[in-house]
């Protein structure tokens, strides 16, 4: 029966139809709260280390993944390119690419943490700074895989519903997406 | 007759115009789509590229500044290195302590890196104590890992400068590598590369300065000894150095988080751990 009542109409759905009625009424409003949530993920991520790129590549080189030749422009191209992706998700353009985008990025950076782990890496030095990494034995690998993965939600949520209230897209397309 | 006859295709004819209507509105939707889509994934491709051009700059920057420091001085070791006289292949430690001491503790450091500065804070003293009562002696190999890593030239100046009061005596070297840890700056500010931040701090060194001594800093003597003492590291350990790697008669004995053992604890283990290798030497 409840299933019946929340596939009926908007208008009755929020007093009778839980959960599915009010997103199916808010899903515009709730796609806005995810993108702001995201980009400013992202603008958190980057601005931490647009201030200090090289110590941004001594924390990539540090996870020992990309070969040295590719470290330090990987180290400083990241903190440009989750500027742009926030950028991107404020202004509400492209936002199931930059979505899909965004949740590939985070499983990149998830897979390196576990990676890390799995390897029994801890650092010594020269590798305080912004990409999170410690000396040995203050790891928080499982805090930063949970982390991560909690970001992927509101880009999960993106790709399914990119629609939101306030985009630069719905604008310039109108309604749907 | 024709009035009946033609009511079917006008209207046909209207339906014909807006569906023709739709699909030109959906092809424009489809081409802003990809309008859309094509300035999103430019936008993105233009920050990476932004990236990478300001890494090639900088990168090239920091060559010129680290290849200008000691340009064109052959390779030079500060005096009593272990293995003397030192070569470019293995460019020797600089040695604290009595040559009778049979126990050696190697430090490898950089005076830019701050998880050396906290293992001088940590094991600092007592290497002294240990080394003064001619228990052990401290082998000390300087290299330029913060430089390299994150641009700047505070390892290859600070260490070149340090590296010049070996030829001055074993208590001013002593003396002036305590006050370069206490005046660290912080690992992104460069004050090091600057010979007259290290000059004024060799100031502070009692019988340390000398117009010998600023000509060696000045200079960038031992700038190629440290270059290749970080090479020498690089082989040993086979690609990825990491500092301050101390060694206690060729074992490791790592820096451990403060967080997790309390300073004080550390440099109860260290004594420990020297202790045991004194007497193991008898």
């Amino acid at each position: 029966m409840t299933s019946m009542a929340s596939k009926a109409p908007a208008k009755d759905a929020p007093t009778s139809g839980g959960i599915r009625g009010f997103v199916g009424d808010n899903q515009q409003w709730i796609s806005l709260v995810m993108r702001v949530l995201l980009a400013v993920m992202w603008f958190n991520y980057s601005l931490g280390k647009l201030t200090s790129p090289e110590t941004n590549a001594q924390s990539v080189r540090a996870f020992r993944i990309l070969p040295e030749s590719l470290v330090s422009p990987f180290g400083y191209a990241q903190p440009y390119l989750e500027l742009a992706l926030g950028l991107l998700l404020i202004l509400g353009l492209g936002t199931r690419l930059v979505a899909v985008f965004s949740a590939l990025l985070l499983l990149v950076y998830i897979g390196g943490i576990i990676s890390l782990g799995a390897r029994g890496i801890a650092i010594s030095c020269g590798c305080g700074g912004s990409g999170g990494l410690v000396p040995k034995g203050h790891t928080r690998y499982t805090l930063d895989v949970l982390r991560d993965l909690l970001y992927i939600l509101p880009a999960a949520w993106l790709i399914w519903k990119p629609a939101s209230k306030f985009s630069l897209e719905r604008a310039l397309l109108g309604d749907p997406i | 007759m024709t009035s009946t006859g033609g009511g079917g295709p006008r209207r046909s004819g209207r339906e014909r115009a807006a569906e023709a209507r739709r699909q030109q509105a959906a092809a424009d939707r489809r081409r802003k789509q990809l309008v859309i889509g094509g300035i999103a994934v430019a936008v993105i491709a233009l920050a990476a590229l932004i990236g990478v051009l300001v890494q090639h700059n900088t990168s090239n920057n920091n060559k010129k500044a680290r290849n200008a420091y000691g340009a064109g001085q052959p390779f030079a070791a500060p005096s009593g290195v272990v293995p003397g006289p030192g070569s470019p292949t293995d460019p020797g430690a600089i040695v604290y302590g009595k040559s009778a001491a049979k126990v050696t503790v190697e430090v490898d450091e950089d005076v830019r890196c701050p998880f050396c500065k906290e293992a001088e804070s940590f094991f600092g003293a007592t290497n002294k104590e240990y080394a003064d009562a001619g228990k052990i002696q401290v082998h000390y190999r300087l290299v330029d890992l913060i430089d390299r890593n994150s641009g700047g030239q505070g390892s290859l100046v600070g260490g070149s400068t340090l590296a010049c009061a070996a030829d001055v005596g074993q208590a001013e070297f002593i003396a002036f590598h305590d006050l370069i840890y206490k005046n660290q700056p912080d690992e992104t500010t460069d004050s090091y590369g600057s010979v007259d931040t290290m000059l004024n701090l060799a100031g502070q060194v009692p019988n340390l300065r000398s117009a010998t001594f600023d000509q060696c800093a000045r200079s960038g003597k031992y700038a190629q000894w440290i270059k290749d003492n970080y090479t020498w590291l690089g082989k040993k350990l086979g690609g990825s150095v990491g500092t301050p790697d101390i060694y206690i008669d060729g074992t490791s004995f790592p820096l451990q988080d403060p967080n997790a053992v309390p300073g004080t604890q550390q440099t109860a283990n260290y004594k420990a751990a020297l202790d045991a290798a004194v007497a193991k030497q008898g």
